[in-house]
């Protein structure tokens, strides 16, 4: 049996090997590599803690943090829920469903370009929303170059990748038995009794890969921004990609270090936060 | 067995991957253009074993002969060459030390200009006298006799024949159509009235009106463009209308080869009995006996297209030369990439000279001829940018190595002439040092600045950096705060103990008595009109406030609108920036409001001036150093504008703009205490130490290369003065003559620069000290947004709020 095992082992080993090549190489020893520059300066000498000191004083890395954070806080719940209720009403609805939820898809397949330019359609200051607006004899709105250009982001966010959500929500439906439902129902729960304390729970597990997936789908976001707004956008959609982006154009590799070593742990700790909440709740 | 195949698979798959991950990297493979792929070792200075390459060395000229017209291999082994001396009378000479020494005989004198000369291999010389349809074909033999024939062109395309002015002591020339002949100033009476009229007016008392009639003019049906000889010594030659001809020397019998009214024709060339010449549908290959079609050759094809950029043609020399080769039906072509031998349809072109390590790569240089001597040497005719006659000769070293072992890399973003001929000059006095340039933003390569930026970055903290940058357009204080140039107050000293260089401007730069960067060239803005517009020009309010009061509706104000912004920008952004590094929101304020005013006051103007200046650029990095300022001049002498402002690059576009307020009144100042900044470079802190860097440096800031080009004033003073000494001593005849929109011939002569412009000028230039904002990010944010507020798109407020927010984000990055 030992025997068996060992050689069930290698062959695992080597079934591995070359997609943790692939992730060594392009990944794990570039991170190290970054994790290292985060204490030295440019020339290659060590500065300690110096740059993570910069990063903390720096006023745009500041703005690019929060508007990334608030981005996240804001969306993510958003996201979550109107996912959620849309897989629901989907499932609910047979085979009509199934063809609403390959439609929910299709912004997926939208290239970003595209979809810029359906924005600028949309919320150019002279666009379709400015024209309706004006419809109600209301001052025009300069969508891009203001405070709500976020809210434009969120909602391009969100338009994006609920498909996805609903899919993985769809997913993690599917997956709870109707068996539990109909003893729900002879123990007398409503619908909304039996989609909190069924549902909802069984939908744990899809819940923490769906919020981990969704965080880096928010990353994604920046490519919109950055073709409509450029290096330097409206101030409330400024992220942390921004910053990076315009940092490795002026060489500012000390601090880009720096900051991709805190994200990173803001990013660990919170997923892994997560999980183990999720665990205890479930234990 | 499921087992052992799982395992075999695993193993396969781990191998699969191994192998594919070791066969990334390693040699790229370069298509150099116009020759064949090779492949090329990504770093070039290790081919340290490979020998053998031609040397490029310069013969020395007689310095009887000005200019060079034609050279020739005689049968004897000898070379000759032909051409005008400074007098303009014509003579040849004759080495037959290929160089060493010369004998130089004077050519009859002839009635007329020659237009075109050629030689044979008996020495005997062909020359074109006269122009077109009076033309004669003089053969003059060895020994001197003069054989005379004439010859016609054949009549000019299209119905009405056209025909073409020319006049003495002008390069101008003028195709009119024979409709609008009421018009011009071949009716000779009209001009004296219309220049008149033009001069009151424009209200000058001491403009000189030329009298056309005092000009003597020939009308011309038909001209030569360009002259060559075939095997059999029958001159072919290209005309006004894309015929190729060849001409009987003995009869003067024309028949025509070839008719390029479908396809056009670019220029030609001639190897035996083959002309190949270069169309708009690529190289057609002749028959040089009766003009029959060859098949297509792929390769030349390519070759032609790589041609239709190059414009160091337009100087009267041309993108490629040919030449017979050794073998039958092969030829020698040679471009600015290099001289490559080809065998008639074959599928590649062999590099024989690299274009990168010899003169050939200066894009100034305009190319005349080439021979291919031997199997060991070839002889190349050229020209520089100002017309000076150069022989080269490049020998086959079998010990020399392929490629100098000492490299420089220097990296830029946009081409530049300028550095080509840097480059060039520094490798023909350093032939064991290799200079390679890199490209950030090669044309039509559709990566952007930014894109080209990062890889830069990223080859710099790889440690493949390059040795020096041209840090035009990129961002410089980032590389200063990094750590990432050197200091080359050293160096500086030198050029500064030799030559001698604007201290003014050199302390712009100066940190700490340390100078990490520096441009070796200049542009100025200027301000130009009547007497009142200048004073208005003071500060942008005034002149805001001044050009309403002169604004006549229908009447443009500037020759551009669109370029307004940018205009202003670079005059006046030099004050905006803050002690605490900052920018000043009330001198943004200051410089939106002036320019919305004055761009709207121009409101009503039709847009046909706008479409001509749509491709525009001012950036110097854009135009390679052209100043602007001239076309706005000319716009006001035109009536097109009222108000003349640009940048003026060079003495000749002073000297075009004192000749134009000659004639029509007017003065011009500098605007603000602004210079611009041009070719701008810096060495990588990791080469300071090489000599041959160290080397290059003090030969980009040096006189010669400084006094051999145009594009912007040259940092070196001693440069800067000969420039002047040039200008004053030996001034040019020439007027320009030009037609507005109502079909008036307008003409000015050049005045002649003096001692006194040139103490005004220079003094301006030293009360200089400040530089426009160079950091491409804040000038992209400003003018952004500008455009927005100038189209109405947006208020003031909200223009500037934007401006300072996003410009203070990159600065607090």
């Amino acid at each position: 049996m030992k025997y068996k095992s060992k050689k069930q082992k290698w062959t695992g080993i080597f079934f591995v090997l070359p997609e943790f090549l692939g992730v060594s190489i392009f990944t794990l020893i570039p991170f190290v590599d970054v994790m290292h520059r985060a204490f030295l300066r440019l020339d290659g000498s060590f500065c300690g803690f110096d740059n993570f000191q910069q990063i903390f004083r720096n006023k745009a890395f500041l703005l690019a943090a929060g508007n990334t954070l608030r981005f996240s806080v804001v969306c993510l719940p958003l996201l979550l829920l109107v996912s959620l209720l849309a897989a629901v009403s989907l499932q609910t609805m047979g085979k009509m469903g199934g063809l609403l939820k390959s439609s929910y898809l299709l912004p997926m397949a939208i290239p970003t370009a595209a979809v810029v330019l359906i924005w600028k359609l949309f919320f150019d200051s002279h666009g379709l929303m400015n024209r309706l607006i004006s419809l109600f004899e209301a001052d025009p709105i300069d969508f891009m170059n203001t405070s709500w250009a976020f809210w434009v982001l969120v909602f391009s966010y969100l338009w994006k990748n609920l498909g996805y959500t609903v899919l993985l929500w769809s997913a993690g439906l599917s997956g709870i038995s109707e068996s539990i439902y109909e003893a729900g129902k002879m123990d007398g729960a409503n619908t909304i009794q039996r989609f909190r304390y069924l549902t909802l729970p069984n939908l744990r597990q899809s819940a923490f890969t769906i919020v981990v997936i969704s965080i880096i789908n928010s990353f994604k976001v920046f490519r919109e921004a950055y073709l409509v707004g450029g290096n330097y956008p409206q101030e409330s959609i400024y992220q942390l990609q921004h910053l990076f982006n315009n940092w490795f154009r002026e060489l500012s590799m000390d601090k880009m270090s720096a900051a991709s070593v805190v994200l990173f742990l803001v990013l660990t700790v919170l997923v892994i936060g997560l999980q183990r909440s999720w665990e205890r709740e479930s234990i | 067995m499921r087992k052992k195949l799982k395992k075999f698979l695993a193993v396969l798959v781990t191998a699969s991957l191994c192998t594919g991950l070791a066969g990334c990297g390693g040699n790229a493979v370069s298509q150099p253009e116009g020759g064949q792929p090779e492949d090329k070792p990504k770093d070039e200075a290790k081919t340290e074993d490979a020998k053998g390459r031609f040397l490029e060395s310069q013969v020395n000229l007689p310095s009887e002969l000005a200019e060079i017209m034609s050279m020739g291999k005689l049968e004897d082994g000898s070379i000759m060459i032909a051409g005008f001396d400074p007098t303009g009378n014509y003579c040849k000479a004759v080495s037959s030390d290929m160089g060493e020494n010369w004998q130089v005989d004077m050519l009859p004198d002839f009635s007329e200009a020659v237009s075109e000369m050629e030689i044979l291999k008996d020495g005997t010389i062909l020359a074109v006298v006269g122009y077109a349809d009076n033309s004669e074909l003089k053969v003059i033999s060895k020994d001197g006799q003069v054989k005379s024939t004439s010859f016609r062109l054949p009549k000019g395309a299209g119905e009405q024949g056209g025909s073409v002015t020319t006049y003495e002591d002008t390069d101008d020339i003028t195709i009119e159509t024979e409709g609008e002949k009421d018009n011009t100033v071949n009716e000779q009476e009209n001009v004296p009235e219309e220049t008149d009229t033009l001069n009151e007016q424009q209200g000058t008392s001491e403009a000189e009106n030329k009298d056309a009639s005092e000009q003597e003019k020939i009308d011309i049906d038909n001209m030569i463009v360009q002259a060559d000889i075939d095997g059999e010594g029958n001159l072919i030659i290209q005309d006004l209308y894309a015929k190729l001809c060849r001409i009987d020397t003995q009869t003067g019998e024309l028949t025509e080869l070839y008719n390029g009214e479908e396809d056009g024709l670019d220029f030609f060339g001639i190897a035996g009995e083959r002309i190949y010449a270069c169309t708009e549908n690529g190289m057609k290959i002749l028959s040089a006996k009766d003009g029959s079609q060859m098949p297509e050759d792929a390769v030349l094809n390519e070759v032609c297209q790589t041609a239709k950029g190059d414009l160091s043609g337009a100087m009267g020399a041309y993108p490629v030369v040919m030449a017979e080769g050794m073998e039958e039906n092969s030829l020698v072509y040679g471009n600015h990439q290099g001289v490559f031998y080809h065998k008639e349809n074959g599928s590649v072109s062999e590099q024989v000279i690299n274009g990168e390590l010899t003169s050939l790569g200066d894009t100034s240089m305009g190319l005349k001829q080439l021979l291919m001597w031997d199997e060991i040497t070839y002889m190349l005719l050229a020209c520089d940018s100002v017309g000076n006659s150069k022989l080269f000769k490049y020998v086959y070293d079998e010990n020399a190595s392929a490629v100098p072992e000492e490299q420089i890399n220097i990296y830029t973003l946009k081409d530049s002439t300028i550095l080509r001929k840097a480059v060039a000059n520094f490798q023909s006095t350093h032939p064991d040092v290799y200079v390679k340039i890199e490209i950030g933003i090669s044309e039509n390569s559709g990566v952007t600045a930014e894109d080209a930026i990062k890889s830069l970055n990223t080859n710099i903290l790889a440690g493949k950096g390059p040795d020096i940058l041209i840090l035009d357009g990129m961002p410089v204080n980032s590389y200063l705060e990094k750590g990432i140039l050197a200091d080359m107050s050293g160096i500086l000293k030198q050029v500064e103990d030799s030559d001698g260089i604007f201290e003014n401007i050199k302390q712009v730069y100066e940190k700490d008595g340390k100078v990490y960067a520096l441009p070796s060239r200049f542009l100025l803005s200027v301000i130009e009109g009547s007497d009142d517009t200048v004073a208005a020009g003071e500060s942008l309010t005034k002149l805001a406030e001044y050009a309403a009061t002169i604004k006549q509706e229908g009447k443009a104000l500037f020759y551009s609108r669109r370029l307004i912004l940018e205009t202003f920008y670079q005059a006046d952004s030099g004050t905006w920036m803050q002690e605490d590094g900052r920018l000043d929101e009330g001198k943004i304020k200051t410089f939106l409001q002036a320019v919305k005013a004055l761009y709207d006051l121009d409101g009503d103007v039709p847009d046909k001036m706008e479409q001509i200046t749509v491709s525009l650029s001012l950036n110097p990095t854009d135009t390679e150093g052209f100043g602007s300022a001239g076309i706005a001049v000319i716009g006001r002498m035109m009536k097109q504008n009222e108000i003349a402002i640009g940048t003026l690059g060079d003495l000749y576009n002073l000297r075009d703009l004192l000749s134009i307020e000659a004639e029509i009144g007017g003065s011009y100042q500098m605007m603000g205490e602004t210079f611009l900044p041009y070719m701008s470079a810096g060495i990588v802190k990791e080469s300071e130490k090489k000599t041959s860097v160290q080397e290059f440096m003090l030969a980009f800031y040096g006189k010669e290369l400084a006094k051999s080009v145009s594009g912007g004033y040259p940092i070196n003073r001693s440069a800067y003065e000969e420039l002047w000494k040039k200008e004053i001593d030996e001034p040019t005849d020439s007027s320009l003559a030009m037609s507005n929109e109502e079909g008036v011939i307008i003409s000015y002569d050049m005045i002649p620069l003096t001692e006194e412009h040139k103490d005004k000028f220079t003094k301006e230039i030293e009360s200089l000290k400040l530089a426009g904002i160079e950091d491409t990010t804040i000038s992209d944010l400003v003018i952004e947004e500008g455009e927005k507020y100038l189209k109405d798109s947006q208020s003031l407020d909200e223009a500037v709020q934007n401006i300072l927010q996003k410009v203070n984000l990159y600065l607090s990055e």
